[in-house]
């Protein structure tokens, strides 16, 4: 929901970048964020799209890479990536006795291409 | 040219936060941030919590709500400084607005500063306020499977208060299966189950937020 914000701190972050490496364009930006973070990676690009026009990043491409949901299912007794955007049920055995070991990672700035 | 960076997008609302959190620091007052549902009770919780502690400590209000204030109404009855912050719109209370609010308290009168958030079980929890804890507040009839749908605000909380507990027969609340999904998500996590109607359950809360006053208290 609060996609657009996060685009103008990333534009923020971009420009502190810009003015300790003395760049004048981006051309990719790559993100990450944890699969349950509560990031959604259309709004994100929707909203990175519509707000570049005009800065650094006029025509960059943004790449989100979402890090996995990974539990501890104590039934299964091991660590287990899951798909399930459901973090407390055990992708395997569907059991519940499940910990959150990550997926909660925000949303980072990871890498810049640039001229 | 590649430039690797890895810094938090979100880390210039934390530096914001951070101002905040020294300056709550620095006079001695903990700072919750009250986060639920609309309807969960989160305002009746802070009645609750006002009329118990206010003779003890010295308590302000934050309410964030989207347009209105009736929230602040309430609890300005009660006698206590009370700010009402509309966020026109907005789905959350950051920093920048908690700071704007800070020229209405005389902080050397309070020991617990409340905000109660903008209803909502999803960005409150990306946002930090400068706050000590963030409360959430989850009440029966919305359901257990609230922890397994809406995991960040249960793993960002360090309290889960399960309110409208006299009303789980009533609306087949699964109890288990809610403190269960919370504590895969947040095996930190102290639960306390509450109602705000019939006082069930509001002292072992209360005693555990006496606590934490008392532990960052200034006299």
């Amino acid at each position: 929901m609060h996609e657009l914000s996060l685009v103008h701190s990333l534009l923020e972050l971009i420009d502190e970048q810009a003015a300790e490496h003395g760049f004048s364009r981006v051309n990719l930006v790559k993100l990450s964020c944890g699969r349950i973070s509560g990031v959604e990676p259309q709004a994100l690009k929707f909203a990175f799209s519509n707000t570049i026009p005009g800065t650094l990043c006029a025509g960059a491409r943004l790449e989100l890479d979402i890090l996995p949901l990974k539990i501890h299912c104590f039934d299964c007794d091991r660590e287990i990536y899951s798909n399930n955007a459901d973090p407390t049920t055990c992708p395997d055995c569907g059991g519940s006795r499940v910990m959150v070991c990550s997926g909660f990672e925000e949303l980072q700035l990871v890498e810049l291409d640039v001229d | 040219m590649q430039i690797k960076v890895v810094k938090n997008i979100l880390d210039a609302s934390r530096r914001i936060a951070a101002e905040n959190r020294a300056l709550f620091d620095q006079h001695g007052i903990y700072v919750i941030n009250l986060m639920s549902s609309p309807g969960a009770g989160k305002t009746s919780l802070v009645e609750n919590t006002i009329r118990t502690l206010q003779n003890d400590f010295g308590i302000g209000v934050i309410e964030g709500d989207i347009q209105d204030s009736y929230d602040a109404e309430r609890i300005g009855r009660l006698g206590v400084p009370v700010v009402q912050i509309n966020t026109g719109g907005a789905c959350h209370l950051d920093g920048n607005m908690i700071r704007e609010t800070f020229t209405n308290f005389d902080f050397a009168a309070i020991d617990l500063l409340i905000v109660e958030n903008v209803g909502n079980l999803v960005c409150p929890a990306e946002f930090e306020i400068g706050e000590n804890a963030k409360v959430m507040l989850l009440s029966t009839p919305e359901g257990a499977d609230k922890p397994a749908k809406y995991p960040l605000m249960f793993a960002e909380s360090k309290v889960l208060l399960i309110n409208k507990i006299d009303l789980a027969p009533y609306v087949d609340f699964d109890l288990d299966k809610a403190r269960r999904d919370a504590l895969a998500i947040n095996p930190d996590l102290e639960i306390f189950e509450i109602s705000c109607k019939t006082g069930t359950g509001l002292e072992q809360w209360l005693e555990w937020l006496r606590q934490k006053i008392a532990s960052v208290k200034k006299r």
